[in-house]
């Protein structure tokens, strides 16, 4: 189900909302879990079954690292069980087909290809926990005692289909106790409208002119027209996908709940890196928190922090499949550099300027 | 105005930036990037008459979008609030109201509504 649609907007919602607000408190995540297994299930009864098994263990190694708080040994061992069971689902729905067509062509087999559709909301799954059982096992927040809170916030279905990532950290305590309140009621009502009409209004509209321009052929393409086409994609990439952000913060606001920004208007920045710091917030972060850091950063001296924009890069890049986000993430971890700290500063900067617009000029032309 | 001006060119030199980067991204074939870039910088033809009919219909949507992108509505919300005034108050709930409501009516006609992140 998606949230621009007449039977989310008229029923399901309606439905879902006094059902919320009538049963007392402690049955309000019930009725979360239920909502998100029906809103699930609308479209991708088959994920189900899988998400609710990696809920199970995630809860269970949460759990078990806690234990084993004091051995680095044994806690280790369950948080490698839990990331890589579920980056092996990921990888699965993301990359089978792809990886098998590569060795097809590699070495001139015809292995059939799977044609497994990506459940949504796979990948914004795995980041929830992931962050979760990377942080208990950092001990930056404690693991949940009850499961039925875990499957609260692992299913939360204002998020699961675009964002914004949802850390176990910032919804904890509001797992426990909502903070449900006529203001807040109120708020989240105007932002979930404000994010509908960025959708409908704005991003569908432009979008038909985009699928216009878009098939238009080479040579029958005028300068102008060619600007328009790009501006009006634009126009419909920030609107759909700021606009579905925009609803699930609105939504988790009228339920109590609290999400993190995911943009900040993007297309005023006057550099790719703040442009890349104003877009799709809760991944950059995901990615410099998870990642980046956790791997030395720009601590371990220049070398080791090329190694690691390179990695980050990588891995974005290959979540995306496209060279974009691979080209301005690594933009905005260059600009992580804390020059004063490095003596060649201006070298650097200038060779850092250099790559990128290197960079740039190889994708475009290439 | 020498403050101002490096501001402004950098400005628009991120925006020209971020737009053939939208390029990149919107074509999965890299000869039609090749080509579409090709077409918004060396082109013998400026305008003609098909591109003169999209920016009629569209400009007005067009416009919108870009006041939108930008924190107008926040600062003039916020500058509002400080005068905690109620005519505000009442137009913008009604404001609200105006959106939910043509949206709905935009979900019933249109067609178009596509379902953008099942790539991810």
């Amino acid at each position: 189900m998606v949230f621009s649609s007449i039977v989310f907007l008229y029923i399901f919602l309606p439905i879902m909302l006094l059902a919320y607000f009538i049963v007392p408190s402690k049955f309000k995540n019930a009725i979360m879990i239920l909502a998100s297994l029906i809103f699930f299930a609308w479209g991708e009864i088959r994920y189900i079954f899988i998400m609710l098994l990696l809920a199970v263990m995630d809860f269970w190694c949460g759990k078990k690292i806690t234990q084993y708080e004091n051995s680095k040994n044994k806690k280790i061992i369950f948080l490698f069980i839990d990331v890589g069971v579920n980056l092996l689902i990921l990888f699965f729905f993301k990359y089978a087909d792809f990886i098998i067509s590569n060795i097809n062509s590699v070495t001139g087999f015809s292995i059939p290809l799977l044609h497994i559709p990506l459940p949504i909301g796979v990948s914004f799954n795995t980041f929830q926990s992931l962050s979760y059982i990377i942080d208990v096992y950092r001990g930056t927040v404690k693991c949940e005692k009850s499961f039925y809170n875990y499957l609260t916030y692992t299913t939360l279905f204002p998020q699961i289909i675009a964002g914004p990532i949802v850390r176990y950290e910032t919804v904890d305590e509001e797992l426990e106790t909502k903070n449900i309140s006529l203001i807040n009621f109120s708020n989240g009502m105007k932002r979930f409208i404000i994010g509908l009409g960025k959708k409908v209004l704005i991003a569908n509209q432009v979008g038909v002119l985009w699928n216009n321009i878009e098939t238009v052929n080479y040579g029958e393409l005028s300068l102008l027209l060619s600007w328009i086409g790009i501006i009006s994609f634009a126009l419909q990439i920030y609107f759909d996908f700021s606009g579905y952000s925009d609803m699930a913060i609105g939504l988790a606001q009228i339920f109590g709940m609290k999400f993190d920004e995911n943009f900040n208007y993007p297309y005023i920045s006057k550099s790719i890196t703040e442009f890349w710091r104003r877009w799709h917030i809760t991944l950059s972060s995901w990615f410099r928190d998870y990642i980046y850091i956790p791997l030395g950063g720009n601590r371990k001296g220049l070398l080791n922090q090329i190694r690691n924009i390179l990695i980050v890069w990588f891995l974005t890049g290959a979540w995306h499949r496209s060279i974009l986000e691979f080209y301005i993430m690594g933009s905005v971890l260059w600009s992580n550099f804390n020059y004063r700290k490095i003596i060649f500063a201006e070298s650097v900067r200038k060779i850092t300027s250099h790559c990128k617009s290197y960079l740039f000029y190889n994708i475009n032309f290439s | 105005m020498l403050e101002k001006l490096p501001r402004i060119v950098s400005h628009i030199y991120s925006i020209i930036l971020i737009l053939v980067s939208w390029v990149i991204f919107a074509f999965e074939d890299l000869s039609k990037v090749g080509e579409y870039i090709k077409a918004m910088f060396i082109n013998n033809l400026i305008y003609d008459k098909q591109s003169i009919y999209y920016l009629q219909n569209y400009i007005f949507i067009i416009i919108i979008g870009i006041l939108c992108s930008v924190p107008l509505w926040k600062k003039i919300k916020e500058k509002m609030n400080e005068k905690n005034s109620k005519t505000f108050e009442i137009l913008s709930s009604l404001g609200y109201m105006a959106i939910f409501i043509l949206s709905t009516a935009s979900l019933v006609t249109d067609s178009f509504n596509p379902f953008l992140y099942f790539r991810f």
